[in-house]
């Protein structure tokens, strides 16, 4: 694996310019998938994705697993996430420290969205034992990433205090699972400014230098769109990668050394190049 | 599992899918009520586009926000979230101004369906087979993503018109398919039997044709797996109609292989 190793999100709407693009002159290490997005039985999707493999390292993202869920995931869907493994032999495979769906009405009903999980032992039993279901299906260890998140479930349910902080909690799971950290600088970031915490970048750091380096598999780069929502600033990947991103990129790569790196940007999305140029400054900065 | 993560994850749920759920009057669960919603329309709006196109954003927005109120989400991915649009039309107000919306979300749930289905692999080499053994003995591999449907309405023009771009230099264009819709859709009221298409997708787009009751019947022996022979006799004394349409269907890869019929 190439030092430093970077890549790109690869959207639909880049695909073609991706396929096209002159890796020497501009390198790209590797692009990231979503998983979802490839779980169809044919198409055109599935022949994009060949032809990605050739020309890039993949990462495979699931966004749909919600392995905190307290329901287990289907078989049915982890044969197609396996299935996309198989077939892509990607570099990473990572899914999210989150929930997305529950019981409502005798049906389990799935929001699609990454929802926050408590930070105690229940839940960490919980989301454990479902990433070894992955991890046994699909033979490999996988990455999770840490979540942006607008409420903490104390708020829904006063029974479901945290008993551990966030790193706690993430070194506990990777130490119990086998599994490794993808570390999103920019989910840290937008919790740091919606909880008011002042001087976020220090308190993020504080609580990165708790985290072991070998659990660190992946770094998230993004920005976000300023215009919130109900008050909070959303984490929408619409924006360039923030400068409190980068600096904050700069002090983590100076903790653990250089670990691959990708540019997340999934709405909003911005021209190819413009995107490629954020891998640059990446680049750079994994570069000094 | 302890009741308490499972009591918090069905409360949370179910503030944010269910619209008359006050979720507790706090502002984060109105972040997740509204991510839930965009993130439904944004996924309505790429497995619907005909719809969208003729209804327009605005309107569009406002049915898909109403489908997403009205149907359990169970589907792990979005794409396969919104196959009652048709039903849901059919039993809505909307129905009774606009009667053919519910044909267009069935059709572009199908067209959706044939682009993700399995790709067929096309064997040529096959084909040699109508020489060389009976036609009792072989029958058509149909491509997996051929699907027969019946529509009142013109589904290919409004097909037509949802990819003709709105901008001057294509008004003339538009404006002759309108026209013809037009008189397609007067047509359609007074029809006594909906007229059958086939949808399919050759490499990745899903493409429809009309089909006549002949061809249908044998299409439909086709899907049914039948004998090279059944198929043939669906056309009677019409060899001529029938060798055109075979080697249409070859052509158009709605045929992909002829294959031995193996006794259960």
């Amino acid at each position: 694996m190439p030092n430093p190793f970077i890549g790109v999100g690869l959207r639909h709407p880049h695909y073609e310019q991706s396929l096209s693009h002159n890796t020497a002159e501009t390198p790209i290490d590797f692009v990231e998938i979503h998983a979802e997005n490839f779980f169809a039985d044919g198409g055109i999707s599935i022949a994009l994705l060949e032809d990605v493999c050739e020309k890039y390292a993949l990462s495979v993202h699931g966004t749909s697993l919600g392995l905190g869920s307290a329901v287990a995931v289907p078989n049915e869907v982890l044969e197609k996430f396996a299935r996309l493994i198989q077939i892509s032999q990607p570099a990473f495979v990572s899914e999210h420290l989150c929930f997305n769906r529950a019981r409502l009405n005798e049906k389990v009903v799935h929001t699609g969205d990454l929802l926050p999980i408590p930070y105690n032992i229940e839940s960490l039993k919980n989301i454990v034992s479902h990433i070894q279901q992955v991890q046994d299906k699909i033979r490999r260890p996988i990455l999770i990433e840490n979540l942006s998140a607008y409420l903490s479930p104390e708020q829904i349910s006063p029974e479901s205090l945290d008993s551990m902080s966030e790193v706690e909690f993430l070194v506990e799971m990777c130490s119990r699972a086998g599994c490794g950290l993808l570390l999103d600088l920019n989910n840290l970031i937008v919790n740091a400014l919606n909880q008011d915490i002042a001087m976020p970048i220090e308190h993020i750091l504080s609580n990165i230098r708790q985290l072991p380096s070998d659990y660190v598999g992946e770094i998230h780069l993004a920005g976000y769109t300023e215009q919130g929502v109900n008050g909070f600033i959303v984490d929408d990947h619409g924006a360039a990668v923030s400068n409190q991103c980068w600096d904050l990129y700069t002090e983590t790569i100076a903790l653990f050394g250089n670990k691959p790196t990708l540019i997340e940007w999934d709405t909003q999305l911005p021209d190819w190049y413009e995107l490629v140029a954020q891998t640059e400054i990446a680049r750079s900065k994994a570069s000094i | 599992m302890t009741n308490a993560l499972v009591d918090f994850q069905n409360k949370l749920i179910a503030h944010i899918v269910q619209p008359d759920n006050t979720g507790a009057k706090l502002p984060a669960v109105e972040v997740y009520k509204n991510n839930f919603i965009e993130n439904g329309i944004r996924a309505l709006s790429i497995s619907y586009p005909t719809l969208l196109n003729v209804l327009g954003e605005s309107d569009f927005r406002r049915l898909a926000a109403s489908y997403l109120a009205s149907v359990t989400k169970i589907e792990f991915d979005w794409a396969d979230f919104g196959a009652q649009m048709s039903d849901f039309i059919l039993s809505s107000e909307v129905s009774q101004d606009l009667p053919y919306l519910s044909e267009i979300a069935d059709f572009d749930w199908c067209r959706q369906m044939s682009e993700r289905s399995k790709d067929t692999l096309f064997d040529t080499d096959s084909f040699m087979k109508l020489s060389s053994v009976a036609p009792s003995k072989v029958r058509f591999k149909v491509n997996e993503s051929a699907k027969l449907v019946s529509y009142y309405f013109p589904m290919p023009l409004f097909l037509k018109l949802s990819t003709i771009p709105e901008t001057n230099e294509y008004m003339e264009e538009r404006k002759e398919i309108l026209n013809a819709l037009k008189n397609a859709i007067n047509d359609a009221i007074n029809l006594d039997e909906p007229r059958s298409y086939v949808v399919w997708k050759a490499e990745y787009k899903a493409e429809i044709e009309p089909i006549d009751v002949r061809s249908n019947n044998a299409f439909n022996a086709m899907l049914n797996r039948q004998s090279v022979e059944q198929v043939l006799s669906c056309f009677g004394e019409s060899t001529e109609q029938m060798a055109t349409w075979i080697e249409d269907c070859i052509a158009k890869r709605l045929i992909c292989a002829v294959e031995d019929i193996t006794p259960c």
